[in-house]
């Protein structure tokens, strides 16, 4: 692409700036970076393994993709939370020729929500004091003595985006989005929104998650929403496939330098791709399930591809919600042919969550960077452990092995439990 | 009970869908205690029978309990409160449109309760949550955070002329400002107790926690799942999403709106969030950080010279944002223009937050605060950012009035909540009687041109968003 073509280039059919990414970092369970995590994944290899962090005697299910090796000892949500989000920001900033510390846009973070861990409620119970209170009157009564401070400066819902705000050194309000298992998804769109409005000329997106806790994990459990294949970790997450048996929890960050066209041209940026789509709708139906018909999946899909203004047609890979819960997958596939008719069946579709789980709040923004990274690399990425087909979802899976294919628009999707539903359309450079 | 196999298999669905009621989990747990428990259900059993012993439970629907929570009437009224009253229904607009709501009789202003003392709230009055909510399945899987930003949503609609059935609803888009939902704690008491007599860790994990949680109980803690039942209840279909960070969500929630309807991505928004402060567990989480205000209670601006902090309010706000050419179409009457919208994060240094808030107020507008400026403080009254604003305010001369006094101070509903009473503000005419006795807020005449809301996180954040009176030819 060049610049002398004029200014009509830097703007889409809609007359909007033109959104690329310049910088992509990531953090998952098979590796601490792009490139890490990418060739593992071509590999095809599972970062699912037995949980070590807590004891697991008697739990339903006792494996998870944990990312153990930030150095966050010992564990707090909050901390690896950050931990991760800071590595994947700092590569994607670094990518981007960015000085981490003077970034001169905003922040847009997807973050689990916050709240106290049993290790800090046992510790105020245990604090010394003169008082025969129990419950919680007297963990109050330990929080006034002041000692707890840093554990409050931990534990408020917009201390890791304040944290990794004051780190980068971003611009303005740091946001902190949820949408369930669509947040990393949304923080992508609101970074393209804030462009495409003019607000700024760059942001910064990252969805980042570190939910493998005692009580998250059994509240997953308890909604029965778990794979408990156990005893083969690796094999666990088996989206699309007729065993599959519930999601694997997981954990990991992505993050997405994002840029008006104009703006990374002028400074002679390297284009790693363009956002061109966004789209979102909400169900109405139900607070674990989706419509039965499908219609919000399906609003999202077509609203992101309208969005890109682009005809489904144009649609050549997506990378799959593929949570390998029974419901997901195949509401997923019914989707996708509601959308595309019988060429869904011949359209590749990965999911990656069979190798590194369901990231929740990351999800999406690694999901965004994967796609991106095989639009950039012509590798369609494997769907792993697929080895008994459900016979009632028709897609090409891209089953077990990558594969090398030249793609130039890929649908990435995220469906949130609560019903929040983001869809992105992420096109090739040129 | 029915303990047949096909209504316990129902049961459990229900149960892992997170629909039981408290009364059918107690039926569970009088099943799975029994001697005649189906072979396949057996693996279950550890799921229910932990705490049978202590029949912890009550037998009471959820709904209930907090029905009766919210009737208790006979709480002390420390400030007297004036005129101003009854469900008020409000809403703004220009360049956007708003409308608006929030579920509450301000004379609850007058209310402070102390049932958690030493620590005080403001309560939520007596409301029938059936008004808005019509079905007990989904009251019954709603916690009180989530009864209240229903309510209040679906009151924001109502009055936008959005009521149930309206073909509008589906074309709305969402955005809610959220912290997460109650814990049980009186569950949380008992976990804790076994774990100081049993200090074996692995007991938590195997015993104690996968009986004493429950599935409705996570989906009502969920910050986005406030979001997710507003478009159950009330049918909105768009775009959701729900913005965190305690006073920033609020923030958070009002910019986007503002912003994306400014520029044309969307047209008309549900905006706003809600807080069950009556929460020991809410209440916890502040005073780690010695947030919280004690007893005796002061207003906002007598209560540095007693240490300062904040008393939480129970409170749902909700405004309609409208693009103005969309309001006039459909012939809808706007409270307010939003001015603008501005915000920043500074690092809480001494005096960063003032001279960031001041930066704000010259960026909102040549002159502000005029003598025909309101400007409703959302301070939370934890010092010392309650004193930084407060300078800041008074050097610029500026009509003061502080909600948090008479509301409580609601967090991520705070700054919505805020821009509720400027619109109301600017749609009567008329500035709001002092709230506070200190002197810092003198009674005024005349009408108000424009409004300024601030909103100084009681951690982080800063904001202020300009609200301006409709003018004769914008309405029109």
């Amino acid at each position: 692409m060049t610049s002398g073509s004029g200014t009509r280039r830097y703007r889409d059919a809609k007359g909007r700036p033109v959104v690329v990414v310049t910088g992509m970092g990531l953090v998952t369970s098979v590796g601490r970076s792009v490139d890490e995590t990418w060739a593992a994944m071509r590999a095809g290899r599972s970062g699912i393994r037995r949980i070590t962090r807590f004891p697991i005697d008697g739990l339903r299910t006792t494996i998870a993709g944990t990312v153990d090796f930030m150095g966050v000892e010992p564990y707090s949500g909050p901390d690896l939370c950050f931990e991760m989000a800071r590595s994947a920001a700092q590569e994607a900033l670094d990518q981007a020729g960015h000085t981490t510390g003077e970034f001169r846009g905003p922040l847009y973070l997807a973050t689990p929500p916050a709240e106290l861990e049993w290790e800090q409620r046992i510790a105020l119970r245990k604090a010394p004091l003169d008082c025969s209170k129990t419950g919680y009157p007297r963990l109050m009564a330990a929080a006034r003595t002041g000692h707890f401070r840093h554990v409050f400066e931990r534990y408020q819902f917009a201390s890791v985006a304040d944290r990794l705000a004051g780190h980068i050194g971003s611009r303005g309000l740091p946001i902190s989005v949820s949408t369930a298992c669509a947040s990393g998804a949304s923080a992508i769109q609101l970074g393209v929104e804030a462009i495409r409005r003019g607000d700024t000329d760059l942001a910064i997106s990252v969805g980042t998650d570190s939910s493998v806790q005692l009580e998250s994990l059994i509240r997953f459990s308890l909604l029965s929403a778990l794979s408990t294949c156990n005893d083969q970790p690796e094999k666990a997450s088996r989206p699309f496939s007729k065993t599959r048996d519930g999601f694997v929890m997981a954990e990991g960050a992505g993050a997405v330098v994002l840029e008006s066209l104009e703006s990374a041209m002028a400074r002679s940026a390297e284009i790693l791709g363009v956002v061109s789509g966004c789209g979102e709708k909400a169900d109405d139906y139900h607070r674990t399930r989706s419509r039965p018909d499908g219609s919000a999946i399906i609003g999202a899909i077509r609203n992101a591809i309208s969005d890109a203004d682009l005809a489904p047609d144009a649609i050549d890979y997506v990378n799959a919600h593929g949570t390998s819960t029974p419901e997901n997958d195949k509401m997923e596939c019914l989707s996708l042919y509601a959308v595309m008719g019988e060429r869904a069946s011949t359209v590749p579709v990965s999911s990656i969550k069979s190798m590194i789980g369901h990231t929740l709040s990351a999800a999406g923004a690694i999901e965004a960077v994967i796609s991106l990274l095989s639009l950039q690399r012509g590798v369609l990425l494997p769907t792993i452990n697929y080895d008994e087909p459900d016979p009632d979802i028709a897609l090409d899976v891209v089953p077990n092995e990558a594969r090398s294919a030249r793609i130039r628009h890929v649908l990435s999707n995220s469906f949130g439990f609560g019903g929040q539903n983001v869809s992105l359309v992420l096109s090739c450079a040129d | 009970m029915d303990n047949s196999k096909k209504n316990i298999d129902d049961l459990l669905e229900k149960y892992w869908s997170g629909e039981t009621s408290i009364r059918e989990e107690n039926d569970l747990k009088t099943y799975f205690s029994g001697k005649r428990v189906a072979d396949h259900h057996k693996q279950f059993a550890p799921l229910f029978t932990f705490f049978s012993e202590e029949a912890s439970l009550k037998e009471i629907d959820v709904s209930d309990q907090v029905m009766q929570k919210i009737n208790t009437s006979d709480r002390p009224k420390i400030i007297p409160i004036s005129n101003w009253r009854k469900i008020i229904s409000i809403a703004a607009s220009l360049l956007l449109l708003r409308r608006m709501l929030w579920g509450s009789d301000v004379s609850r202003a007058a209310v402070v309760d102390a049932r958690f003392a030493p620590y005080l709230v403001h309560p939520l009055p007596a409301l029938d949550m059936s008004a808005q909510i019509p079905k007990k399945s989904d009251l019954r899987q709603m916690e009180g955070w989530q009864r209240i930003g229903v309510y209040a949503a679906g009151l924001a609609l109502d009055d936008a002329g959005l009521g149930r059935g309206s073909p509008l609803r589906a074309e709305t888009d969402l955005i809610v400002a959220a912290g997460s939902g109650e814990r049980d704690t009186s569950v949380d008491a008992r976990i804790l107790e076994a774990a100081m007599q049993d200090g074996d860790p692995a007991m938590l994990a195997k015993e104690v926690l996968p009986a004493a949680l429950r599935p409705t109980l996570f989906l009502a803690q969920l910050s986005n799942l406030l979001a997710g039942n507003i478009s159950i209840v009330h049918n909105l279909t768009a775009s959701s999403r729900t913005y965190m960070g305690e006073e920033m969500a609020g923030l958070s929630c009002i910019e986007d709106a503002w912003k994306r309807i400014a520029a044309g991505q969307a047209e008309i928004i549900l905006a706003g969030g809600a807080l069950n402060a009556e929460r020991e567990d809410l209440l916890l989480g502040f005073e780690l950080g010695c947030n919280l205000h004690m007893q005796p209670f002061a207003s906002l601006w007598n209560r540095s010279e007693t240490g300062g902090g904040f008393v939480p309010g129970s409170a749902g706000a909700f405004l309609v944002l409208e693009a103005a050419s969309h309001a006039r179409a459909r012939a809808a009457k706007p409270y307010a223009r939003i001015a603008s919208v501005g915000s920043d994060r500074s690092n809480r240094m001494p005096l960063a937050a003032a001279s960031v808030l001041d930066g704000l107020i010259a960026r909102a507008g040549g002159g502000l605060p005029s003598p025909s400026t309101l400007v409703l403080s959302g301070a939370s009254g934890v010092e010392p950012i309650t004193g930084e604003e407060l300078g800041v305010l008074r050097a610029r001369g500026a009509v003061v009035r502080g909600y948090g006094s008479v509301l409580g101070h609601t967090v991520e509903a705070h700054l919505p909540l805020g821009v509720a009473l400027g619109a109301m503000a600017l749609k009567r005419g008329m500035c709001f009687p002092p709230f506070d006795e200190s002197g810092v807020e003198l009674p005024v005449e005349g009408v108000p041109e424009d409004v300024l809301v601030t909103s100084m996180g009681h951690w982080r954040g800063e904001g202020l968003v300009r609200l301006a009176r409709i003018t004769g030819e914008e309405a029109r």
